[in-house]
């Protein structure tokens, strides 16, 4: 027993060498269905001891009462933690963790590239600078996943989940009450009386119960995909054999999948994009627009499988005279390599690699055509 | 780079101060963004008497970025810009609009891409299509 705690606390249980592909499945579906059962458990402790305690004391023993609080609390609280780890192991990548690493101790290369920065005004620093690479020299880090999804799937789910729950048991506590009552009038008088109580029942508890029924059903089905996103499909390592790029250069490319799902497609595409933030009214807005999209690597039909990760080889080149990377207050050109796919049955791949374009040198400078000035 | 400029005057107009900067703007449909890469203020007593009757040279040494960019939704322009401060209140802007760099617009990029990236990107929007269809 102790030996399961250590591991669950220090690793996970499902966690390891031996990690098969359906350990993160099963591991999501746990932590999820602990968290669920945790606060349905303390919702139906909580509505049933309102319902039925009466002023001289509660419906249960208070220790078994206070038992069942202290076990939705504990199922609650590992749920909770359980879901928390694996959004770190899986949300966060390795490479990232590693990214980290690497700031802390402020790698030559790393420094290298800071540096260069200062020299161009407007071209942004990495907010996760490449790290070292195995088969190249640079190792990106993908961007963040957003996990606002997941958590706002998690609160709906669990709002829904105990709204349900206080609904039902009130139904319940209503219609016994209910059925005590037509018992004793049914052997007094048979007849119109019976129908003088129906407004007793809680028809309007009964009516929003199954609309909720519903929507928690289909906030828990969202939050059992969107843990399933993050535990399923393994992460996506991309190595680039210089760093930054510039444009019309050309560089080498390492893909490499991993999982145990098979692919029907995995799409590799050099993307740009423009950011614009402005004022609309009292809001605050940004639009984006692609300006550039290149295909880099397609193939339809991959296996992934256990140890054997996808992998692959292919060139980028940044087209020739192509805008660099910008970032002003309320402006941005972002470039990004973005890798998709899509499995049978499985949420999109989704995996964005933001990369810095620099400009190439040297520079020309132009005089405009005098009818583009301006006089104010 | 470096730039000449010559103020003509009407007669009775007094300088009180002039500002040259080389800028870079933003516009498009994001708020305008503006990056002053020199700035030069003379007040009227720097100024000799006559100081304009020969062209103002302006010399500054560019940087590498930003570079001008039309965008579809941004654009990035640079300029030199001359303002005159008059003693009655007045003031004069001039933006002289140049060229840094020399960067292509995507649709001339798209344009001279080859025949079978085309292709690609064309497969790409009737992959699009079909998985919005399906």
């Amino acid at each position: 027993m102790r030996r399961w705690i250590v591991l669950f606390l220090r690793r996970r249980p499902f966690s390891g060498s031996n990690r098969r592909w359906w350990s993160g499945v099963v591991e999501a579906l746990l932590a999820a269905s602990l968290l669920l059962g945790g606060v349905v458990l303390a919702v139906v402790s909580v509505t049933l001891a309102v319902l039925y305690s009466t002023p001289e004391g509660l419906y249960v023993s208070v220790w078994f009462f206070t038992l069942k609080i202290v076990l939705s609390l504990l199922l609650i609280a590992i749920g909770t933690y359980w879901i928390v780890r694996l959004i770190w192991d899986f949300g966060v990548s390795a490479e990232r963790r590693e990214a980290l690493a690497t700031r802390a101790s402020g790698l030559d290369i790393v420094k290298e590239l800071r540096q260069s920065r200062e020299d161009l005004p407007t071209v942004p620093k990495d907010r996760n600078p490449p790290t070292i690479g195995q088969r190249y020299q640079f190792r990106l880090v993908p961007t963040a996943r957003n996990l606002w999804g997941l958590i706002s799937s998690a609160s709906f789910s669990v709002i829904l989940t105990a709204l349900f729950t206080i609904l039902t048991l009130i139904v319940i506590k209503a219609l016994q009450d209910k059925t005590s009552r037509w018992e004793d009038q049914f052997e007094q008088s048979i007849g119109p009386d019976r129908l003088s109580h129906l407004p007793d029942v809680p028809w309007i508890a009964a009516a929003l119960a199954l609309p909720i029924l519903f929507a928690a059903g289909w906030s828990v089905y969202q939050f059992f995909r969107q843990l399933l996103k993050l535990a399923g499909i393994g992460p996506t390592e991309i190595e680039v054999s210089n760093y930054p790029l510039k444009s019309g250069e050309t560089c080498k490319i390492s893909l490499t999948q991993k999982g145990r799902v098979r692919l029907k497609l995995l799409d590799v595409a050099l993307v740009c994009q423009e950011e614009a933030t402005f004022d609309q009214g009292t809001d605050i807005r940004t639009e984006s627009r692609t300006v550039f999209e290149k295909r880099l690597f397609r193939r339809r039909g991959i296996s992934l499988r256990r140890g054997q990760p996808f992998e692959t080889e292919f060139e980028l080149q940044v087209p020739e005279n192509a805008m660099h990377t910008f970032k002003s207050q309320s402006n941005r050109i972002q470039w990004k390599i973005i890798v998709t796919g899509q499995a049978k049955n499985w949420p999109r791949l989704k995996r964005n690699f933001v990369v810095s374009v620099y400009p190439h040198e040297p520079l020309e400078t132009q005089p405009r055509p005098k009818s583009q000035n301006r006089q104010k | 780079m470096t730039c000449e400029y010559e103020v003509k005057l009407f007669k009775n107009n007094e300088i009180a101060a002039v500002e040259t900067s080389v800028i870079w703007i933003t516009e498009g449909k994001g708020e305008q963004n503006i990056g002053v890469h020199f700035f030069e203020r003379r007040q009227q007593s720097s100024l000799n008497n006559g100081a304009f009757d020969i062209p103002q040279r302006l010399s500054s040494v560019l940087p590498a970025s930003p570079l001008s960019y039309e965008g579809e939704i941004l654009k990035i322009r640079w300029a030199v810009r001359i303002r005159l401060f008059m003693v009655n209140g007045e003031h004069l802007t001039e933006d002289t609009y140049f060229v840094l760099g020399n960067v292509a617009s995507f649709e001339e990029i798209r344009e001279n891409m080859p025949s079978e990236e085309k292709k690609d990107a064309s497969d790409d929007s009737e992959d699009s299509k079909k998985s919005k269809a399906s």
